[in-house]
């Protein structure tokens, strides 16, 4: 195939490393979280619009019902202008012929109720009884069932259907609270007027309400409420259960979970305070709208029922289409980003049956922070996005319709083909290369280490399969330098093992001796004479000198590991510095004779400590590995750019394998002269001073001549150099 | 009786002949395993060595190796004194063909001790 590097300005391959592959795995995983975040807001603002759907249907609905019962009570008002005097039987078949209960399901039943006088009450009950217009076990039981003595009874004598609303018959609306003002608001108004919630009296357990248009004894309705009062005769009524006019609404589903509430008239229509309102209806009992919203869409609107301010409050269920996942996404890659991304993938792709959807979803994926790869079930590449272009420098008119293998090296390509078919055969989401370190090849033949996640999606053109695959190039490297140090570090405790363990060793020699000749001092005074007794102190206070010594060359070593040092260089005459130290340490020189081959009128800026500690140490050394009486020999070179200072001796040198660890921490050489004690540290310190003075150190040496030891410091004539370290 | 002390260290080789001197033992001296080996190769065996591990040239396992070579081990008491504490290091002495291990700093009853144990009370 063709293979052409992308060169697009608009999407330059992104190769650059950043320095800390900690940093950008930390990064990958807010980028991918947030992509993550607001894929997620994208679902959740297309479940918003389709919720805003729902709830709309749902409110078209209730208001549906309730104009069309409107409608039937408008009629009926009709039919008792025409003919106030209309019979039940009229009533009946008004009813029956609107059909009104078959396109208002909610409507449990319609009524009419005649205003009397108080005094008229028995005169309206024979009335109804004589009422021949329907069968006679329908009116001979007739009373009016009236509270109180106000003058003035609107007195229910019709209902359709009849059965199991016997008990409002005879009732008088005007006796009880919830319906009287309803009735005077109608009466008043001329308008359709709901009731507050009232227990029906079928059905007292479930809250209802009544619509009520009232009717008048005039040829056209009267236009002033006095005439209104005036020309009053009754009312028509539709009840009304919430709970079976939502059940209409929502036709069985369960999707949304619906309170209304009845704020009245006299509530501020903005109060949230739905505690001190009425609960009309509560579908699943769970649902407050006082509490704070929950995970799904919700939505509180305002209805106007009746001249009733309803608060409809609605909220989606876990049924809600889209709550929850349509596909199971769990990708076990182990919170891994990857794995993240994939399942968003998964969920979105579930999801996605819309347009807009699938245009979120495009998008969402093609600006993953992951090179996405989707093939279909013959392994052949059906998408990628523009990351995967980047990652594997392909176009992805070169990958697309290609099998997947492009992307592995040649070598891993058989193995895939297997291990694809096999996943095909048993697709769960899961990553990849568990165990195994996987590599992807770019179009330019490199190869690079990679981590990859897989998903099967299922979409209307089949099954699908997404490889989220992230370069893991940086954390390869990340872990490979963890190792070196690792290493780097376990040797540094091996070391410093050794070191405790000479350290020890060494002390223990001298301890021993100042142990036993204290000893000795105690328990044989008797037979020691005076020149025995102060030959004993003598080696006591020698042995502890040594161990002074040896501990102040451990803390010199940990201070300049420390970086403790602060270096102060002066103008020095060599010859009287190098003099001096010799002096002061003449009893390290155990009686070799030394020989200061330098010139009075050498200088050097160097700090006079570092000076000092690499002198006695060189000192040291050369006595400690020569023999007695052979001479010490510190001279200087002076060259243009560095004065070298040698310290040479006449012992035994030292062998090749020995010389390229001279300098290291602890070392100590096999050719040591019998007595000769140390701690491994003196060279190191000399090498450490030097180096902190700007100078190097180095040995010559041949074996069975001696040794030369020398170090530089910078030949600084007129400056006055500082220095620090 | 005699005592070869075998130690690279000249102020422990006097500090032992003391203790030894005053035990009413005779002691000779090696400064190195070199010459520890030397001295043994002259017929004249000492009735017990006190042999030091860390010294240049021949170490104390060389000259414990010798000597096990040489099939001298079994009558002739070696204990190794050195300031290597670990229980690997007193194992191989004993391993080696040693006869008692003596772990420096060690005292004069410490000394005498060992050598009690080897040749008992009238030594």
């Amino acid at each position: 195939m063709r293979r052409t590097t992308v060169t697009s300005p608009a999407r330059p391959p992104r190769r650059s490393v950043p320095p800390l592959a900690a940093a950008v795995l930390l990064a990958g995983f807010a980028a991918t979280s947030v992509l993550v975040a607001s894929a997620s807001a994208s679902v959740k603002a297309d479940r918003r619009g389709a919720f805003e759907r729902r709830s709309a249907e749902l409110r078209d609905g209730i208001v549906k019902d309730v104009a069309a019962a409107s409608e039937v009570l408008f009629a009926m008002r009709g039919l008792y202008s025409v003919d106030p005097n209309a019979t039940r039987g009229d009533f009946r078949r008004f009813v029956q012929e609107s059909k009104a209960r078959d396109r208002t399901p909610g409507l449990r039943a319609l009524g009419h109720a005649t205003a009397i006088q108080r005094s008229e009450v028995s005169a309206f009950e024979d009335r109804v009884r004589g009422d021949e217009s329907v069968p006679e076990e329908d009116r001979v039981g007739f009373e009016v069932k009236t509270m109180g003595s106000d003058p003035s009874l609107v007195v229910t004598d019709a209902v359709q259907p009849l059965a199991t609303n016997e008990a409002s018959l005879g009732l008088d609306l005007m006796s009880r609270a919830d319906r009287r003002a309803a009735v005077v608001g109608a009466r008043d108004s001329g308008e359709l007027v709901g009731t507050e919630p009232i227990e029906l009296v079928a059905a007292p357990e479930l809250p209802g309400f009544l619509l009520l248009v009232a009717t008048y004894d005039a040829p056209t309705l009267p236009t002033t409420e006095p005439a209104r009062r005036r020309h009053f005769s009754g009312v028509v009524s539709a009840v009304f259960r919430v709970d079976r006019l939502l059940d209409e609404v929502l036709g069985g589903a369960t999707d949304l979970d619906v309170e209304i509430y009845d704020v009245g008239s006299t509530i501020d229509p903005a109060s949230k305070d739905l505690e001190r309102s009425s609960l009309l209806f509560n579908a699943s009992g769970e649902l407050n709208a006082s509490s704070p919203p929950g995970r799904h869409p919700s939505g509180l609107y305002d209805l106007n029922v009746g001249g009733r301010r309803w608060r409809v409050y609605v909220a989606a269920t876990d049924n809600f289409p889209g709550a929850t996942p349509v596909l199971p996404f769990a990708v076990g890659v182990g919170g891994s980003a990857a794995s993240i991304l994939g399942a968003a993938l998964v969920t979105v792709i579930g999801r996605s049956r819309h347009n807009r959807r699938q245009a979120a979803f495009q998008s969402f994926v093609e600006f993953a922070p992951d090179a996405i790869v989707m093939i279909n079930a013959e392994g052949r590449i059906v998408q990628v996005n523009v990351r995967c272009e980047e990652m594997f420098a392909y176009d992805r008119s070169d990958l697309i319709g290609h099998p997947v293998e492009v992307l592995l090296p040649p070598d891993l390509r058989n193995h895939h083909v297997s291990h694809r078919l096999g996943f095909v055969q048993s697709p769960r989401a899961r990553a990849m290369g568990a165990d195994r370190a996987l590599l992807g090849i770019r179009s330019d033949q490199t190869v690079f280490p990679v981590d990859v996640s897989l998903s099967p999606i299922t979409t209307e053109d089949g099954t699908l399969y997404a490889a989220a695959v992230r370069d893991i190039t940086e954390r390869r490297q990340a872990e490979l330098a963890r190792q070196l140090a690792s290493e780097q570090l376990r040797e540094a405790d091996r070391l410093k093992d050794e070191f405790l363990d000479i350290t020890a060793h060494e002390l223990r020699t001298p301890l021993t001796a100042i142990d036993g000749f204290t000893e000795v001092l105690r328990t044989d005074e008797a037979h020691l004479d005076s020149e025995q007794r102060s030959r004993l102190v003598g080696r006591i206070a020698a042995n502890a000198l040594e161990m002074r010594e040896m501990v102040e060359r451990l803390l010199d070593l940990s201070q300049l590991n420390a970086g403790r040092i602060d270096l102060h260089p002066t103008r020095l005459e060599l010859r009287k510095a190098v003099e001096h130290f010799a002096e002061r340490a003449a009893h390290r020189l155990q009686g070799h004779p030394l020989v200061i081959d330098i010139d009075p009128s050498v200088r050097i800026t160097m700090d006079r400590a570092a000076l000092r500690h690499i002198m006695v140490n060189l000192l040291t050394n050369a006595a400690k590995f020569s023999d007695v009486d052979t001479p010490i020999t510190v001279r200087s070179i002076v060259r243009d750019d560095v004065v070298e200072i040698q310290v040479e001796d006449r012992g035994p040198g030292i062998p090749e394998a020995d010389q390229k660890r001279l300098f290291e921490r602890f070392f100590q050489g096999a050719n040591q002269r019998p007595g000769v004690r140390g701690t491994g540290v003196g060279l190191t310190i000399v090498q450490r001073y030097a180096e902190l003075s700007g100078g190097q150190v180095g040995v010559r040496t041949a074996v069975g001549k001696g040794s030369t030891f020398w170090f530089t410091v910078p030949n600084a004539p007129d400056a006055e150099e500082t220095t620090k370290s | 009786m005699r005592v070869l002390v075998v130690e690279d260290e000249a102020d422990l080789r006097m500090l032992m002949r003391i203790h030894l001197e005053r035990a009413g033992h005779d002691v000779e001296e090696a400064s190195d395993g070199l010459v520890a080996l030397e001295a043994l190769g002259d017929g004249t065996l000492p009735d017990l060595v006190l042999l030091d591990i860390r010294m240049p040239r021949a170490d104390g396992w060389q000259v414990l190796e010798a000597l096990r070579g040489q099939g001298r081990l079994p009558g002739l008491p070696v204990i190794v004194v050195s300031a290597f504490t670990s229980a690997d290091v007193q194992q191989k002495a004993i391993a080696m063909g040693g006869r008692a291990y003596l772990s420096k700093p060690f005292g004069r009853p410490e000394l005498m001790q060992v050598i009690e144990e080897i040749f008992g009370k009238a030594s």
